[in-house]
């Protein structure tokens, strides 16, 4: 038995990395470890284990992170050697984009590194081949999961871990997919919805997020 | 044996879906945002951290009768029939009164919300109460209340009881008049006897879906 959290986390004689855990529990987004974006709307569910409900305008990204400028971006996770581990569920199941489990290195309106776990939903009732789960990367193309369809709607836990030379995305703890380069620059956490065919909102769920260096 | 993540300290491994959690140390320079004081009873009640050691956050009512309370402002993501509230809690002035755990809503003194929490009063044994929607249900522990001892609370809410442990002692259960419906952490301190702005403190609260 230990008193400490940090001997839960460390080795005896190891110096802790960055860590933070985030339950998203309370009255509202802690804003001041949160920057939000976009036009739709960012609130706690007022629901059993509801966590943070993120609903995007019917065409655009709502996104949380940690930069509120591109100029006072805070990145303090390494993009060769970190884990992020959520727990998230896309809740719309027409026209909508979960982007659950992301580290990255860029602002809201800008393009740049990132990986990515994404849940896609039922976009306009196509092709049942658009609904899946997928490893996304600026660095390689994009890996499909293998988690079955009848699973997009509901809670899991994501884990992704950037490595020296990989990229791996795990499900429900299943490893699901790997990818090759690791990202060279430092990174934040996000997450967000999405939508793009103006037709509906893009709505998923967060109630846990952690990330910290290997 | 380090954990490598903090979800993995709580469940086995990444293949359980971990329900809600959070925990709250009351630590820092002011409370969390994550938390609103509510005028629970009257106006004026007032909260601050505490500058002393394990001072945590404390209420001061504004008199005898008022009561301020915080709350996640009724977004209720905690069970009534499964879940877990574990809270170290006492009284700075003895004559004051606290109720924590989980409630409706803010004003945990009426026993026509939803609740399960503990009740420490003015004078007697610190109590289970639980209430349905209609009906409250205290029922005696046998730890002397209204003292200015450091308790650790755990409530649990099953699908047909309400046990209370206090400083990790099973005291008590409810099967009647037990919660109903969703719940929300909540810490409120009454005034009571004499100037009537007596305060009560709050160092740990951690509550968790079952």
């Amino acid at each position: 038995m230990t008193d400490s959290i940090y001997d839960q986390l460390n080795a005896y004689g190891t110096v802790a990395k960055q860590r933070f855990v985030e339950t998203f529990s309370g009255d509202a987004l802690d804003t001041d470890r949160w920057s939000t974006h976009g036009s739709g709307t960012i609130a706690m569910d007022d629901s059993i284990d509801g966590g943070l409900k993120i609903t995007s305008a019917t065409t655009g990204v709502t996104r949380i992170d940690f930069a509120p400028s591109d100029a006072l971006k805070k990145r303090p996770f390494s993009g060769s050697g970190s884990v992020m581990i959520t727990v998230a569920k896309l809740t719309q199941v027409l026209y909508g984009i979960m982007t659950h489990t992301t580290l990255q290195d860029m602002y809201y309106t800008e393009a740049g590194d990132y990986a990515s776990i994404v849940t896609y939903g039922d976009l306009n009732g196509l092709s049942s081949s658009q609904k899946k789960f997928t490893l996304r990367s600026s660095e390689f193309t994009n890996i499909d999961l293998t988690i079955a369809e009848s699973e997009l709607y509901n809670w899991h836990t994501y884990k992704l871990e950037l490595k020296s030379a990989s990229t791996e995305a795990s499900v429900d703890g299943v490893l699901e997919g790997t990818g090759g380069a690791s990202i060279v620059a430092n990174v934040q956490p996000a997450c967000e919805t999405s939508a793009s065919e103006g037709s509906a909102n893009s709505v998923g769920n967060i109630r846990y997020m952690e990330c910290y260096n290997t | 044996m380090a954990f490598p993540s903090v979800y993995e300290m709580f469940v086995e491994d990444l293949t359980t879906v971990r329900k809600q959690h959070f925990w709250e140390y009351f630590s820092g320079s002011t409370l969390n945002s994550r938390w609103t004081l509510e005028q629970a009873i009257g106006s004026g009640n007032t909260g601050a951290m505490v500058d002393g050691v394990d001072g945590g956050y404390a209420i001061t009512p504004a008199g005898v009768l008022d009561a301020g309370a915080i709350t996640f402002s009724d977004k209720r993501q905690y069970a009534y029939n499964g879940s877990v509230c574990i809270c170290v809690t006492h009284k700075i002035d003895v004559g004051g009164r606290y109720r924590v755990g989980l409630g409706e809503s803010d004003n945990l003194t009426l026993g026509t919300i939803d609740k399960a929490t503990v009740v420490d009063g003015a004078s007697g044994f610190i109590q289970l109460e639980t209430a349905d929607g209609t009906t409250p249900n205290n029922t005696d522990t046998n730890i002397t209340g209204n003292t200015t001892t450091v308790h650790t609370h755990k409530i649990e809410t099953k699908a047909s009881s309400v046990d209370l442990s206090i400083d990790g002692v099973f005291k008590v259960t409810n099967t009647t008049n037990i919660p109903l419906t969703e719940l929300q952490p909540v810490f409120l301190a009454r005034g009571g006897g004499g100037a009537g702005n007596h305060k009560s403190a709050i160092t740990y609260m951690e509550c968790y879906n079952t």
